[in-house]
């Protein structure tokens, strides 16, 4: 009893964390806080995964975001303006529409935890959760984890080619321009 | 640790994500919201996982399927990308507006300066020459803004150029337009016309 009172008392003090630090992202005057208060918020989630019995994936998570926010926080320092956040930041528009929304989708879809009669089939042995998600990898689903793995390469060779200062039509500092269909008259797209 | 209240906290911060994404300006800090979103997602499996499906592992593919696509958007979205929008930035209207002015500004500026040096080859002096210079020293503050603000649509990363410009146009205030030479200049018209007005009444 005390074990699960244990579990649930993390699992609140997670959620907690990951609501409150995913609100202060968009609420803080500087990008570089924004990154590592979206870090804080992706590990409490990578905690709550790690106790719903899916270490491998809360771990995975935590880890890839980690990296990933860091890099991101020296972007921010490197590129952004304003990184000590020590004036006002407020890159808005359309703002009252986006609450509006914002607010709609957390209550429909909040709603429908409660209104949709879920199966109560819980994790049999979720310690072996892990071993089961390697045999299912290299096992059935093969096809899709190789085909997720290209999607990851040709992302990483779109990102280099879209960011490399010589484009594919020419240098990109003189404004490169697309060349014309075979055929095609100037001023036609 | 019910799987309502998993879902609960899975809705909350997909909303705070839906509202980052469409309420934000700068693109990085869209994607934060994007990555928000994709995150919750992956909350809401892995409780559906865990609470519902039986340990079924294919719940966790699905959720390692959902990182790849983080992990991609991320990388796209350091790119940067000449489009915003869905559009090339010169078909933005705005973005066409702004330019216009600049070469309206530019063009009546070059006229006026060309009017100045006529006067002066004909032997005509006026205030003109001091009124130039201040205009230009508007004109060209005017523009190099106008010029940052079109840069601006790339969220806050600006290129240093940019607001290079802006600041040798501000150094101009100094040099050629400031209040003092306007007011002595307004006090040479003042006394012209005044000078014109006396030699009308004799």
């Amino acid at each position: 009893v005390s074990d699960s009172l244990l579990v649930d008392a993390m699992f609140w003090l997670f959620a907690a964390g990951s609501v409150v630090t995913g609100y202060r992202v968009f609420r803080t005057d500087s990008m570089v806080r924004a990154a590592f208060f979206l870090l804080a918020s992706f590990a409490a989630v990578g905690g709550i995964l790690v106790l719903l019995g899916a270490e491998f994936l809360g771990m995975v998570l935590i880890l890839m975001m980690a990296g990933e926010m860091l890099i991101m926080a020296i972007v921010m320092v490197m590129y952004m303006m304003n990184p000590a956040g020590l004036n006002p930041m407020w890159m808005v528009h359309q703002h009252r529409v986006a609450v509006a929304v914002g607010v709609a989708s957390f209550l429909v879809l909040g709603s429908l935890a409660f209104l949709i009669d879920f199966p109560e089939r819980p994790n049999p042995r979720p310690e072996e959760a892990t071993a089961e998600l390697g045999v299912e990898l290299l096992g059935d689903s093969m096809l899709v984890f190789q085909s997720a793995g290209v999607a990851l390469l040709s992302a990483m060779i779109g990102a280099v080619v879209l960011t490399s200062r010589r484009g594919r039509y020419g240098d990109a500092e003189e404004g490169s321009e697309e060349p014309l269909l075979q055929g095609a008259e100037e001023g036609t797209v | 640790m019910s799987l309502e209240a998993v879902l609960v906290v899975a809705a909350a911060l997909f909303g705070i994500g839906v509202y980052g994404a469409l309420s934000q300006q700068s693109f990085v800090m869209l994607m934060m919201g994007l990555e928000m979103m994709i995150n919750a997602s992956i909350l809401a499996l892995g409780a559906f996982w865990s609470l519902t499906a039986g340990g079924n592992p294919q719940g966790q593919m699905l959720a390692i399927v959902f990182m790849t696509v983080m992990a991609a958007e991320m990388a796209l979205g350091f790119a940067k990308t000449h489009k915003r929008a869905g559009k090339a930035l010169m078909e933005h209207q705005l973005v066409q507006l702004k330019i216009n002015e600049m070469h309206a500004l530019t063009e009546a500026l070059r006229s006026y300066v060309m009017r100045v040096a006529w006067l002066h080859d004909r032997g005509q002096h006026s205030a003109n020459a001091g009124l130039v210079m201040n205009y230009s020293t508007d004109v060209i503050q005017r523009v190099t803004r106008l010029n940052m603000e079109i840069h601006g649509a790339e969220g806050c990363a600006m290129h240093a150029r940019v607001d290079k410009l802006v600041r040798d146009a501000m150094v101009w205030t100094h040099l050629a337009g400031d209040t003092v030479q306007r007011i002595k200049i307004l006090k040479r018209l003042v006394k012209g016309s005044a000078a014109a007005a006396g030699a009308n009444a004799d």
